[in-house]
Parts: structure tokens; C-alpha cells; sequence
């Protein structure tokens, strides 16, 4: 809490000795009459400090400013001549702090928050817009100050704005990547050699840099300046940014020196024309370096992107389980990874290089290599982009099958092909064995059906002769033997005729799955109609209600359907309790089908037979307290799965019973 | 009303291979108390031979009604039909068909075949005397044969 309370103040303060101490050091290269120097570091600071540490740091760069520059003109003459001298040093401030912030809201407008060195495009966004352009703010407001203070001519204003103009750009071109490099480069140990080499280097520049700026009367030194580029290029190449901007100020300094001593090219020493030769040269030295090492980052960073994506790629194609094969038009295999070792059999390097003929059985191999010419020839394909099933080849001859998804592209003129191919075997064989089931238990369903409608047919016929005689000997001798005869033939006759009755039954359920009419779209509410005029007689007789939601029109055999309805609506009036039954009747779409309910107010059941009830003559109540055989609801629930729906019944004892079933939505059946 | 049939005996040709049902009717036809002659064929050839008069059956009455049972023996009884209603000399005798068939194509069938009217023999031992009583009331008091 303390610490970065206090942050801020010393920040501020360390900034303006540093900004105070850089005007000082630029001061030195003054050139009269304008006290303008030619390279100006300070205003390269103010920008990067900007950069780094934002823009409430600006405090720090007009104290050092004005610190700095009315040092250089103070006139302590008089009171007004101080008065004016504190003035104009508060202008060149002002103008040191907006040059700064103008160059970064600029950089970080076109640039975000970027590096303004990374990339070429930001370098020269960089130079133009916080170099060329801020810098101008500067020079203006500066010269200015001065003109205005008196401390210049008017008739200098223009030769004293262009070198301050200059000196500034030089500064942030040659200070602030400087700057901006180092803050950001990485701290970790560097190894001796590395070390070592940078040592050489320095030694090498200082040596070459006093050789061509210390000589000694210069004019023939005017073509050495060209030997600091071997230099400098080892040092972007071997260090990249940090060399680079490095490099740069140290040559800077040395040849601002050398020309300050007069020596070197640009002796002659403060001349407004030297110290423009010194400002071309060096501004073309950085922007160059700055440049190249951004072409350089650009590209060692699109490599490293490049080798993470190809580091990537390998990993995955390597750990999937499916074979992932690469060829080029000549059908050569040139990449396999570890799916297809196992999956064919061959290792990596007995497959490449072969055809992919290799991996598919002969009979294949003609399509394919006339699916191939046509590709080449027309670019057109018909599995290329698509999941087609076939056979692979295994090198052990065995054939297996597969799933393979193609795809090609072209690069550099070769058309590529690439194969995920995925062993299929286990999924066909479970499909086989599902398909098969399916096949068996159609079989068995039709043979189960066959078998219950003759059955009951054929059973029919010795049926009726029990029933027929057995009634014949009551008609006759009731009362004619003893009191136990009549008993027998009584149970007797009443057994023939409940297996009568049952038959019946099985003979009707048979018939749902054989007799079925055709499905035709059937209007819900008009069977519904039909169906409880049918039962006219029983809902009157016991004084039910029948009310109904709004049903739809569905897919149904019309005569099966009502049949459903009649049975439920049929048990809900005969399973009532104390009140007259009172049942409704509805239906809900929800999503692909509609659900009908049929719900009543009777007598109801326990829930732990909600299954039960729909099996074949399952029945909950004794026939002297209900008859019937229970062949009801397990009509209702054949007819229904016929039908592609299910049913089953929600129900509590006393409160009663809601039966459920659902039917499958008709197609384009506006909802 | 002088109905002549109410005169004389009616013949009547059973054409059943279930004894069963050859008793019921036989006891149903008893229990009505009209004049009726029972014949009784047991197979479809049977029966074609005794309308034909011939081998044992030279001597036999030619039937007024004849009762015809549908699942037979050696020639099935849509054969039999098919055969009686082609015959100029006898398709004009009525023909009965009582079966436990309650199918819609074997209806169907009959109807095409020229049957005279189609029952389904009754589980229901009251019924089946109804039906018997029916056909006797119908065809034997009601209707003019030739």
C-alpha cells in the first residue's frame, strides 16, 4: 500500500532528472544561434516513458523540460527578464510533454498495444506518426516560446524550428526502440559464450565507430561511416532487436561526439550543414536497422507460429487412433502416421514412398486410379470431401473394413490427397448382429402371429362341440341326475365358454398386427365422434361425462385408432367409483409426437402395476367384481406400437387413472 | 295361407364331415317338429355322387335345401358350390353355407360362388338352434321353392 503510494511521486521525479540530465547531454551539441541541438535524446525518453508507463507520467517530462531548458537561457537580469525566461521554458515543457503524449495516443491508435518495433508495418507507423508528426508539436510551440521570449529572432524562426524538428525525431528514432527494447528484453542469465560475443561486438563497434569518428580532419572519413553497417547487421542478426537499438545509440553517441571534437565525416564541427549530414545519416542508419529487424522479427515469429502449428499437427496425427495417410497426384504415400502403422500393418518407413494401391484390395485399384485421372484431369471427384465405406488392404493380405474421409488441395502446383481412415470392423459387425436380430424378431413376430390366428382358428372348431353338447346335456337332463351333475355340467359349460371367449380375444389381438388396414391421415376429432356414439348405451347408462380438448389429424388406421379410444373410454366408464364417471379426453403435441391422455375419475389402481395392466388377460379385479378377460388394453397397447407410439397409464387408487399414449406428428402438418 | 310344402316331407342335404354337427342339427331340426327328410353327406365327392344319383346313392331324393358345410374333406366345399351353381339341373336348388369361418374373403367368396346365404355356425348352443330354426322358417314355410 505504502510502496505503491509513493511509486508514483518518485516515478515522476525520476523521470524529469533523466529527461533533465538528457537535455543537459543534448545541450552540449547546441548549435548557435538557436541553442538548438541536432539530436535531442530527451524527447525519445519522454515517448517511451509515455509508452511504459502511461500517460499520467507526464509530470515528469515538463519538470525536466522546463528544468532543463530554462537552465540554458535563464536571464537573471531582471525581474521581468526572469519572468519571461520562466515563461517561455514553461512553453518548451508544455510543448517536450504534448510531442510525447500526441506520439503515443498515435502509436496506440493505429498500432493497439502492439510493439512498435515487431512489425514493418508499425515501424513506419512509428516513424511517421511519433516521429515525423508528433515531433512537430515541439519544434512549434518551442521555437515559439522562444522567438516570443525574445531569446531568438524572429528572422531564425524558420532554420531553428526545422533543426529542433529533426533533433527531435532523431531523438525518438534513436532513444525510445532503445528504451522500449531493454525494458522489455529478457532477464534470464545469458551463457558465457553468448556473453563473450556481445563483448567482441562492442569492442568491434567502439573500435570501428572511433575509427571512422575520430579521425582526424575528416574528408576522406565522409565514405568510412559506411563500414559500421557489417556491424551493425551482426548485431540485429546475433541480437536481434536489443543489438540493433542498441547499436544504434552507441554509434549515435560516438559520432555526435566525434563531431562535437570535430572529428570524423561531420567535423567541421557545429555548422547547420554538418549537423544535417550527422541527422541523415543516422535517421537512415536507424530506420534502416529498425527495418530489417522488424522484417526479421516478422519472420522468425511466422516460423515459430509455423513450427508450433507443425509441432501440433504432428502430435495429434501421431496419438489419433485412426491412420492418416498424405499423398501427392504421383499417388505417393509421404506421410503415415502411428494410427496407420497398426491399423495396415506397414511401418513408417515401408509405406512411404509406395503407392496407395498398396492399401486397398486389386479389385478397387482401377476405379480408384480412373478416379484419380479424372480428378486431374477435370478436378472433379465423387468421394473427395465425403465419408465413404469400402475395404482396406492389410500387408498380412487380410481385408478389413473401413470408413475413409478424402480430402485434396493444391499447393504449389501438386494436388495433395490426405485419408483419415477409420477401422470399422467392430461397428459393422455390431450393425450386422443388430440388422440380423431385427431380421430374427420380424420372423418370429410374423411366425408368433401366424401361430395365434390359427390357433384360435383351428381351436374354434373342437371348442364348439364342448360347448355345443355340454349345453345340450343341461338343456336335457338339468334336474334329471343328482344336484352335483348339474354342478359339473354347470362349470363345465361356463368353462367352454370363457375359453370361447378367450380365444376370441387372441383371435382379435393376432389380428391387429395382420389385419391391419393401411394408415391414412384420420381425423382424431371426428373419431372420437364415432367412437362414443358407439358408446351411447353404456354412457348413458351410467351417467358419465365425456368432455374433450381440441385432437389433431394424424397418420392412423381409422379403424384401430377408434378401437384405442373405445377400449379406454369403455374402461374408464366401467371402472368408475361413487360419482358418474366423468372423463376427458386430450391431446398435446410435444415436439415430434402428439400425446392423448384419457383421463377419469374411477375407482383408479395402484401404481406398481402400470405395467401389467397392458399385459395379454392381465387382469386386477376378480370377474365377479368386473368381467372381462383383460384383453382390452393389451389390444389398445399393440395397436398404438403398430402405430409407432407408446402407451402406459399414470394412477392412484381413489383419485383415478389417466391413460397415456402417443402417435408420431404428420409430416408438414402445420403445428 | 296353403303352403303345399307344409305337405309333403322336405328333403334337405346336410353336406358335413363333423358327426358333432351332424347331431346338433339333426337334434335341432327334431326339436322344430316340421316334416323334414335329413340326408347327410360326409365328404364333397359324397355329396356330388348323392345330388347326381349315383353308385349307392341311385335311389336318393333330390334335395330341397342344401345345407353345405365349407372345410370338407376330398372336394372343399367351395368346389362343391362352385359345382352345384354350374349345373342347369341343379343350380336351382337353394344352398345354405354354415361354417365357423367368419372371414370377409371366404364370405365374399361364397356370395360370387352363387351361395343362396351364408351363416356362421354359433359357439352358442340357443343360437345355433335359432339359426337352424330360421333357415327352416325362412326357406321351408316362407319362401316357395321350385
Amino acid at each position: 500500500m505504502k510502496r505503491s503510494a509513493w511509486r508514483y511521486p518518485v516515478q515522476v521525479a525520476l523521470l524529469a532528472v533523466v529527461y533533465y540530465a538528457a537535455a543537459r547531454l543534448g545541450q552540449l551539441m547546441a548549435i548557435p544561434p538557436g541553442n538548438v541541438t541536432p539530436i535531442w535524446p530527451a524527447s525519445g525518453i519522454a515517448l517511451a516513458a509515455v509508452l511504459l508507463l502511461g500517460a499520467r507520467i507526464w509530470p515528469g517530462i515538463w519538470l525536466g523540460s522546463f528544468l532543463g531548458n530554462t537552465w540554458a537561457f535563464f536571464d537573471g537580469s531582471s525581474l521581468g527578464s526572469m519572468a519571461v525566461s520562466l515563461l517561455a521554458g514553461t512553453g518548451l515543457g508544455a510543448g517536450a510533454t504534448l510531442e510525447a503524449l500526441a506520439g503515443a495516443v498515435l502509436l496506440r491508435v493505429v498500432s493497439g498495444e502492439r510493439s512498435p518495433l515487431g512489425r514493418v508495418q508499425d515501424v513506419l507507423t512509428f516513424v511517421t506518426l511519433a516521429g515525423v508528426l508528433s515531433c512537430m508539436l515541439s519544434a512549434t510551440i518551442g521555437t515559439v516560446s522562444l522567438c516570443l521570449g525574445g531569446f531568438l529572432p524572429w528572422t531564425v524562426f524558420a532554420r531553428t524550428w526545422f533543426t529542433w524538428w529533426t533533433g527531435d525525431i532523431a531523438g525518438v528514432l534513436l532513444v525510445t526502440p532503445l528504451l522500449l527494447t531493454w525494458s522489455q528484453a529478457d532477464r534470464t542469465s545469458v551463457s558465457p559464450k553468448r556473453t563473450a560475443e556481445a563483448a567482441l561486438w562492442l569492442a568491434a563497434l567502439v573500435a570501428v565507430s572511433q575509427g571512422i569518428f575520430g579521425l582526424q580532419g575528416g574528408g576522406e572519413a565522409a565514405y568510412a561511416q559506411f563500414a559500421i553497417y557489417p556491424i551493425m547487421i551482426w548485431a540485429m542478426l546475433r541480437f536481434g532487436q536489443l543489438g540493433a537499438t542498441t547499436g544504434i545509440v552507441l554509434v549515435s553517441a560516438i559520432a555526435a561526439w566525434g563531431m562535437v571534437k570535430g572529428f570524423g565525416p561531420f567535423a567541421g564541427s557545429t555548422t547547420y550543414e554538418t549537423t544535417l549530414l550527422l541527422q541523415a545519416f543516422l535517421a537512415t542508419l536507424a530506420l534502416t536497422m529498425l527495418l530489417l529487424t522488424a522484417v526479421l522479427t516478422e519472420r522468425a515469429q511466422a516460423q515459430a507460429t509455423l513450427m508450433e502449428s507443425e509441432r501440433r499437427f504432428r502430435a495429434v496425427a501421431q496419438s489419433v487412433n485412426n491412420a492418416i495417410v498424405l499423398a501427392d497426384n504421383t499417388e505417393e504415400i509421404l506421410l503415415w502416421n502411428k494410427g496407420a502403422e497398426k491399423m495396415f500393418g506397414y511401418r513408417e518407413e515401408e509405406a512411404l514412398g509406395r503407392p496407395l494401391t498398396l492399401l486397398m484390395p486389386e479389385r478397387y485399384r482401377t476405379a480408384h486410379l480412373a478416379g484419380v485421372a479424372r480428378l486431374l484431369s477435370t478436378g472433379q471427384s465423387k468421394i473427395i470431401g465425403q465419408t465413404v465405406e469400402l475395404n482396406g488392404l492389410r500387408k498380412d493380405g487380410r481385408e478389413f473394413p473401413v470408413e475413409l474421409s478424402l480430402a485434396s488441395w493444391t499447393a504449389d502446383k501438386r494436388i495433395f490427397f490426405s485419408a483419415i481412415i477409420s477401422d470399422i470392423t467392430d461397428r459393422k459387425r455390431a450393425e450386422q448382429a443388430v440388422e440380423s436380430h431385427a431380421q430374427e424378431l420380424i420372423r418370429s413376430n410374423a411366425e408368433l402371429e401366424q401361430f395365434a390366428y390359427v390357433a384360435s382358428h383351428d381351436l374354434q372348431e373342437p371348442l364348439r362341440m364342448i360347448s355345443s353338447y355340454t349345453q345340450l346335456l343341461a338343456r336335457r337332463y338339468k334336474g334329471r341326475l343328482d344336484a352335483d351333475a348339474d354342478e359339473f355340467i354347470a362349470f363345465a359349460v361356463d368353462g367352454a365358454t370363457r375359453m370361447q371367449e378367450l380365444i376370441r380375444n387372441l383371435l382379435e389381438y393376432s389380428r391387429v398386427g395382420t389385419k391391419g388396414e393401411k394408415m391414412r391421415p384420420t381425423d382424431c376429432g371426428n373419431l372420437l365422434g364415432r367412437v362414443l356414439a358407439g358408446l351411447r348405451v353404456a354412457i348413458e347408462q351410467n351417467k358419465a361425462t365425456v368432455t374433450r380438448g381440441s385432437l389433431p389429424t394424424v397418420m392412423a388406421d381409422d379403424t384401430q385408432l377408434s378401437q384405442v379410444l373405445q377400449n379406454l373410454i369403455g374402461n374408464a366408464i366401467k371402472f368408475h367409483g361413487q360419482d358418474p364417471p366423468n372423463i376427458h379426453v386430450a391431446a398435446e403435441l410435444r415436439g415430434p409426437e402428439w400425446v392423448f391422455s384419457i383421463r377419469d375419475n374411477g375407482i383408479g389402481f395402484d401404481p406398481k402395476h402400470a405395467s401389467r395392466v397392458f399385459a395379454l388377460f392381465q387382469r386386477l379385479h376378480s370377474r365377479k367384481e368386473y368381467p372381462g378377460t383383460g384383453i382390452g388394453l393389451a389390444i389398445c397397447k399393440k395397436i398404438v406400437e403398430r402405430h409407432g407410439g407408446r402407451i402406459w397409464a399414470e394412477s392412484m387408487p381413489g383419485t383415478g387413472t389417466t391413460f397415456f399414449f402417443t402417435l408420431p406428428k404428420m409430416a408438414e402438418q402445420p403445428v | 295361407m296353403s303352403n303345399s310344402t307344409l305337405e309333403r316331407v322336405v328333403e334337405v342335404l346336410l353336406v358335413e364331415d363333423n358327426a358333432g354337427d351332424v347331431r346338433l342339427t339333426t337334434e335341432a331340426i327334431r326339436e322344430s317338429g316340421l316334416r323334414i327328410n335329413l340326408s347327410v353327406a360326409e365328404d364333397g365327392e359324397d355329396a356330388m355322387a348323392f345330388l347326381h344319383r349315383e353308385g349307392r346313392y341311385a335311389n336318393a331324393p333330390r334335395p330341397d335345401l342344401i345345407l353345405l358345410d365349407l372345410n370338407l374333406p376330398k372336394k372343399d366345399g367351395r368346389e362343391v358350390l362352385g359345382e352345384i351353381k354350374s349345373d342347369p339341373g341343379l343350380k336351382r336348388i337353394p344352398v345354405i353355407v354354415l361354417t365357423t369361418s367368419s372371414s370377409e374373403r371366404d364370405i365374399q367368396m361364397t356370395y360370387e360362388l352363387h351361395a343362396n346365404c351364408y351363416v356362421t355356425k354359433s359357439m352358442d348352443l340357443d343360437q345355433f338352434d335359432h339359426v337352424i330354426k330360421t333357415i327352416e322358417d325362412f326357406w321351408l314355410k316362407i319362401v316357395k321353392l321350385p
